[in-house]
């Protein structure tokens, strides 16, 4: 029995130990490479793409852990949509905050001029505003007080998800829809967001088909 | 003679650096027709390139001509878009450090009177090299200063005497999947190609480059032999050409190809004219940490608008 409740309790140690390597290992290596040297010409350019990056795949990654659950019945691993979470709107802070603070210097008439022209902004604005509103309302506390609200609140990270892909397939250099150009990080995040979205979709028709 | 523009006047005698650079250039040149001379009867091997690493970049001129600096050579040859090789800017400079680019030669055809092969030895001796200071503005938003070695186009087509029937030029580079890992992929229609109006083509701005910084060509940069266009961001400077053709049609390009909506045929530096990822407004300089705005046609209006007059550079972007 005691033997029992320590292994538990190491298992849930690593857990906890492994989401957060995962959601540092991207800080890492962006620093990494920024000491070595290996973006010394544009930094700028590259921690920006970098960090948006790593917010797009953390969010891929917290969408998996529920369809993960159900497949390999995992019960644990929905504790790590929460954190996954943050971590991607970490780096979605960062990377706005490196576009607008640090590349634009906050000059608002050129960004006011980059906006009016260019709509992967408005998909990324929008991405980054729904991040916002779920990071400030992921404390338990608040969680408890919106009750159901909560729910309703969170299942917009699907239409954010799908915002970010969007930007991220505007922001390559080609035509991701006819396979042309450098387009491989968006058909990768789109094939993932396919997958875990699609794996939602059909529970609830296997569901529907079940009950009707 | 030191090119910048506008044209200096011409009691401006040789700097002796420049000289010293052109002499070391032909030196480098000879080392290279001695490796073309080998390795006509042997395999290409190491030994017949010229050491690079011995040379030390040297360029004559220190600024363009609106006073700013040049970029610093480990810049120029360590930022590379050259998607034959990686998208990754950085990446490109060690996966082409072998790309084997001697013998070269260059088919001039289509629509001219004398079609001929040069070799990239002959073009050297046929032409004259000189330093040109040069804005070079991406269309992702960076911009450079380099001091390339090169000689106009123009002497070159009117060597192959154009018909009169032709009207733009077609430029494609070198399919070599075998040495350019990027063009194993078949996201991009490989080769890469570009054109040029034939006006703009012989407009004196407009360069053939076999250097930079005083010294040949690196492989990242494009070697032995590339097109230089000021006026026009950067992917309209194709690298490695082994072809250049005289066409009555407007050629397609790689990148009108691809993204038609976004690249054109034109594809002039116009901070009027957006594009749907990047500032055309703005640009960063590479080595600065503040944005700045772009200059129409990159600060070449004076000596390029007249080529546009009566066009509407919205629709011919």
């Amino acid at each position: 029995m005691m033997k029992g409740l320590t292994q538990q309790t190491r298992a849930r140690g690593w857990r906890l130990a492994a989401v957060h390597a995962l959601g540092l290992a991207p800080l890492f290596w962006l620093g990494i490479n920024l000491a070595w040297g290996a973006y010394w010409v544009n930094p700028l350019q590259a921690a920006i793409q970098r960090s948006g990056d790593a917010a797009i795949l953390l969010l891929l990654a917290s969408l998996t852990c529920t369809p993960l659950s159900w497949w390999r019945g995992w019960v644990w691993i929905g504790r790590w949509r929460r954190p996954l979470g943050l971590y991607a709107f970490g780096y979605a802070l960062l990377h706005v905050s490196l576009y607008v603070g640090v590349d634009y210097g906050l000059n608002w008439a050129w960004l006011g001029g980059e906006f009016g022209e260019k709509p992967y902004l408005w998909y990324g604005a929008g991405a980054f505003l729904i991040l916002l509103l779920l990071a400030l309302s992921s404390p338990h506390w608040i969680q408890r007080w919106l009750g159901k609200t909560w729910k309703h609140l969170h299942r917009w990270v699907y239409l954010g998800a799908l915002l970010a892909l969007i930007h991220l397939g505007l922001v390559v250099k080609g035509d991701p829809l006819k396979l042309r150009g450098d387009v491989w990080k968006p058909l990768l995040v789109g094939v993932g967001m396919g997958v875990v979205l699609g794996a939602r979709l059909l529970r609830v028709v296997i569901r529907k088909l079940r009950q009707g | 003679m030191r090119l910048e523009y506008p044209i200096p006047p011409s009691s401006e005698i040789t700097p002796e650096a420049l000289y010293l650079s052109r002499r070391r250039f032909l030196q480098s040149a000879l080392t290279l027709s001695a490796g073309i001379a080998l390795a006509a009867c042997l395999p290409p091997s190491r030994e017949s390139f010229p050491d690079r690493a011995g040379i030390t970049p040297q360029a004559t001129g220190t600024s363009d001509e609106l006073g700013d600096p040049l970029t610093p050579f480990e810049a120029v040859t360590n930022y590379n878009n050259y998607y034959e090789f990686s998208t990754d800017k950085q990446a490109v400079a060690h996966l082409a450090r072998d790309f084997p680019y001697q013998p070269w030669s260059v088919v001039i055809g289509g629509l001219v009177h004398r079609p001929q092969t040069l070799g990239i030895e002959d073009i050297l001796r046929l032409f004259p090299l000189e330093e040109r200071v040069y804005r070079l503005r991406c269309v992702e938003g960076w911009s450079m200063v380099i001091p390339w070695l090169g000689f106009p186009l123009r002497q070159l087509l009117e060597r192959v005497e154009p018909m009169g029937s032709a009207r733009y030029v077609r430029f494609v580079a070198i399919y070599d999947p075998e040495h350019m890992p990027g063009q194993k992929t078949g996201l991009f229609p490989w080769p890469y190609t570009e054109g040029l109006r034939l006006d703009e083509a012989m407009h004196d701005l407009t360069i053939l480059a076999l250097g930079l910084y005083g010294q040949m060509l690196l492989p990242q940069n494009g070697a032995p032999l590339r097109l230089v266009v000021p006026w026009k961001y950067g992917f309209k400077s194709i690298k490695a050409i082994v072809r250049i053709e005289l066409t009555e049609e407007q050629p397609t390009t790689l990148w009108s190809t691809v993204a038609p909506q976004e690249y054109g045929f034109y594809a002039n530096v116009n901070p009027d004219v957006p594009h749907p990822r990047w500032s055309q407004a703005t640009e960063r300089r590479i080595g600065e940490s503040e944005r700045r705005p772009t200059l129409l046609f990159n600060g070449y209006s004076e000596q390029v608008a007249g080529l546009y007059q009566g066009m509407d550079l919205r629709l011919n972007y």
